[in-house]
């Protein structure tokens, strides 16, 4: 590119562990240029972004801003130099008001002697607020008292104090309503028209088409493309994002409910930490899926009916047994399976080998005679290694060196080891790259096939789309809606029953 | 994604590992021969071998019974003051017969290491602050019991302190400890409590029950370890258990246990700690340190062991 340009990545890398995920990644981005970034989960935009706003330290490569080379160590520094991100989770502080939100870190400004001038930070604040037409926020509220628009709403406001250069939207828009979102677009308009850049990064194509002049797309920590106004087509983004046409399907074939008449699970008014009230029954064959914002209270659905938190008032029957589940080993007795969203803490033992974390919940059925030997074990726990493609060294091979995707399987060897017959998932490919993701869409697959049950707790609205047999959706602790399987469900329309 | 699985583990890995896990062994012939030298040659003789392995006798019941407790991040702070409770109360009823004597160290041992086990799992108590209490509670009862002197046994059973009965004791410790520990899902799943509390409790481990288990387990060895004492001392007084736990630790820490349980713990760790400190307290004392200095001695090699465990596992990476 000949002209000048405000940013410029070239060969950015960075790695967790074994994972890289971001790697050799560049990019630029012109004056007044709304640039969508989009890929999978996993592909690597969301650690950009926050390699670039100094959330993150990358490894290697370079970046420059404004014809200058730009390394910074903090989102301070990042917002001291014109780069501000609107991160994906509510980042704002609950017990301070919009105000001391909107300029922390920035406190000084309003020192006098030593002392804050509160007064000054909540006249600046509110004309921050009334400049980006968010009157209806008063500078002096707790953070506490908004909802969860108003404070995305709180921290646009916080990202536009000193008019960025460059602003960075991270999956922002998923949680907002429409007057949420127009909000937002008259925000990147704004940085736009000041001859600002915006990276704006989301999962709804049509917003992207209709937001963005260019969109790059990202896989697996790599850049795949660059396309430009004319030639952004959804169809066209979506196989570059997936990496190979969409007739190959990622996700299920077919596209109407499709499971027994049997029921596996009955589930009623299940009353866990948070008290949640919710009744379903999940049968043979079918993949249950269950969406909402991340404190809708499906997580704390999945741990309870795992009779995990020991709380539950009401009351989760195996059937056709009849066996009510009040713990973790009732539920692993009859034959259900729990992959956790905290997979490193609460699912594995990192500092143990693959053997034992294979066999612990079976170590009743692989003792003899009243021995357990560590040869059967080893046996044991080869078998499943293999049967699901496990990447290690050996079995004895502790967890700890192992990428997030092997661990996921090691988890999954664990529940089919037991022959688990029912599974809860909660967010069971977060973090996970795209190849072991689909293996465990196969395996969700091969479970229907084997009539066996699978409960997938999700925050990604493609996953539930794409491989439920029926979504119900959370909000605030109750189920709002439950959707059968049909080719015409959108993303939008889970959304609207979510917030 | 089709990387090859390796059956077999790999003999090169399988022989480092052996020699990672046996290195207390190797540290015990160090210490045997370092003495040997300190001492000119008094140290390596049958009679003197023999002294090393029967001190250590306590010892290593101490540290098999304790063996689980660490193997799920835990330490039992109150063994000393619990023997020599359960020790001066069996001494009372030792007149009127022996085995009333052993029933009653164990009864109020276990009843301890029940107690223990209550205050961990269901007052949850932090298990550092409920030992050091409990234990101080116990210290306080045994001046009064032992009248400020010793309570004698009869003499009669000077006899039973011989070295049949400690091998038979030690055999039917080890053998059923070792299997408890080795071959039952107890040993694994204590190991699983100490690698991740949490992802042990997903995986079906019924974490209170096993954690008063083992407090259980531990406090069956202190009856049997305050008999013994009984038919050594021929009685116990005010001093009697008195820094046991301290010993113990030290010991299970130079076998090779680490301090925060998990899957590294391993059941013979108990007897060669026990063994290795048992060699260092009786080389000392030949080379003429008294009980201040050995004292001194061991705690230094405590830190020592812990810090050099500390630097390794820090260098270890991925």
């Amino acid at each position: 590119m000949g002209e000048k340009c405000l940013l410029k990545a070239e060969n950015v890398s960075k790695s967790f562990g074994p994972t890289r995920a971001v790697s050799n990644f560049s990019m630029e981005v012109a004056y007044g240029e709304v640039r969508g970034l989009i890929g999978e989960n996993g592909s690597g935009k969301s650690t950009f972004s926050s390699l670039l706003a100094g959330v993150l330290k990358k490894d290697g490569g370079t970046f420059e801003v404004d014809g200058k080379p730009y390394d910074v160590s903090s989102s301070v520094e990042a917002a001291e130099k014109g780069v501000a991100l609107i991160m994906q989770e509510i980042a704002t502080v609950e017990s301070i008001t919009v105000a001391a939100n909107i300029y922390m870190n920035k406190e000084r400004r309003f020192a006098n002697k030593g002392l804050i001038r509160y007064k000054r930070m909540h006249d600046a604040a509110g004309k921050v607020l009334a400049s980006l037409g968010l009157e209806k926020i008063s500078p002096e509220t707790m953070v506490r008292q908004l909802n969860l628009e108003e404070r995305k709403m709180v921290e646009i406001a916080k990202a536009m104090v000193d008019n960025p250069k460059i602003l960075i939207v991270d999956e922002t828009s998923n949680a907002l309503t429409k007057t949420g979102r127009d909000h937002l677009y008259h925000v990147i308009r704004q940085v736009k028209e000041s001859g600002g850049s915006v990276l704006f990064i989301t999962h709804d194509m049509d917003e992207m088409v209709q937001v963005c002049d260019s969109v790059t797309i990202m896989r697996d920590g790599c850049l795949v493309a660059t396309l430009f106004k004319e030639e952004m087509e959804p169809d066209k983004i979506k196989s570059l994002m997936v990496g190979r046409d969409l007739s190959e399907n990622f996700y299920r074939a077919d596209t109407a409910p499709d499971y027994g008449e049997n029921v596996v699970l009955k589930v009623e008014d299940v009353d866990g930490l948070d008290t949640i009230h919710v009744s379903f029954e999940l049968h043979e064959g079918e993949i249950l899926g269950i969406g909402g914002l991340s404190d809708c209270g499906m997580h704390e659905l999945g741990r309870a009916l795992f009779g995990l938190d020991g709380q539950n008032k009401g009351t989760v029957t195996v059937l056709p047994e009849g066996k009510e589940i009040h713990t973790p080993l009732d539920a692993i007795r009859s034959r259900i399976g729990y992959l956790s969203k905290n997979r490193d803490t609460e699912a594995l033992l990192l500092n143990t080998s693959i053997r034992d974390n294979i066999c612990l919940p079976v170590l009743s059925k692989l003792s003899k005679g009243g021995f357990i030997r560590t040869g059967e074990e080893r046996e044991f726990a080869a078998k499943w290694v293999e049967n699901l493609r496990i990447k290690c060294r050996d079995t004895e091979q502790y967890l700890r060196a192992l990428s997030g995707g092997n661990k996921q399987k090691v988890v999954l060897a664990k529940w089919m080891g037991n022959d688990s017959r029912i599974m809860i998932m909660d967010c069971p490919t977060r973090g996970i790259d795209i190849g072991v993701k689909e293996s465990i869409y196969r395996m969700m697959e091969q479970m229907k096939r084997e009539k066996k049950a699978v409960i997938m707790i999700s925050e990604e609205l493609p996953e539930l789309i794409g491989m439920s047999d029926r979504i119900m959706i959370m909000r605030g602790n109750l189920v709002t809606k439950v959707i059968d399987r049909n080719p015409d469900i959108t993303e939008q329309q889970l959304i609207e029953y979510m917030i | 994604m089709d990387g090859t699985v390796l059956r077999r583990v790999n003999s090169g890995q399988r022989f480092g590992k052996l020699v990672a896990e046996n290195m207390a062994l190797v540290a015990l012939l160090v210490i045997l021969l370092v003495f040997q030298i300190l001492t000119s040659g008094r140290m390596l003789t049958a009679q003197n071998l023999n002294s090393i392995f029967f001190q250590g006798f306590q010892l290593m019941l101490g540290c098999m019974a304790v063996t689980f407790l660490f193997a799920l991040g835990g330490l039992d702070l109150t063994m000393g003051n619990t023997i020599g409770f359960a020790a001066l109360l069996g001494a009372r009823v030792a007149g009127i017969s022996i085995w009333l004597c052993l029933l009653v160290c164990l009864l109020v041992s276990v009843s301890v290491s029940l107690l223990n086990g209550f205050l961990y799992t269901k007052a949850k108590l932090p298990l550092f602050i409920a030992g050091l209490s409990i234990s101080f509670v116990l210290g306080g009862f045994l001046q009064p019991l032992s009248n400020n002197g010793t309570i004698a046994i009869p003499y009669r059973y000077v006899s039973w302190n011989n070295s049949a009965v400690k091998i038979v004791v030690l055999m039917v410790v080890f053998l059923i400890y070792g299997y408890l520990f080795v071959y039952t899902k107890i040993g694994r799943q204590m190991k699983a409590i100490g690698a991740g509390e949490e992802a042990a409790v997903q995986s079906g481990v019924n974490t209170g029950r096993m954690k008063r288990l083992a407090f259980v387990l531990s406090g069956i060895v202190s009856g049997v370890l305050a008999f013994m004492t009984l038919l050594r001392d021929l009685g116990a007084d005010s001093d009697t258990g008195s820094m046991f736990e301290f010993n113990v630790m030290v010991a299970l820490v130079l076998g090779g246990m680490p301090m925060s349980g998990g899957s590294k713990a391993r059941f013979r760790f108990a007897i060669y700690g026990a063994l290795t400190l048992s060699a260092i307290t009786n080389g000392l004392t030949l080379w003429g340190a008294n009980g201040n200095i050995q004292n001194i001695v061991k705690a230094g090699i405590f830190i020592m062991v812990l810090a050099i465990g500390a630097v390794f596992e820090r260098g270890k990476d991925g």
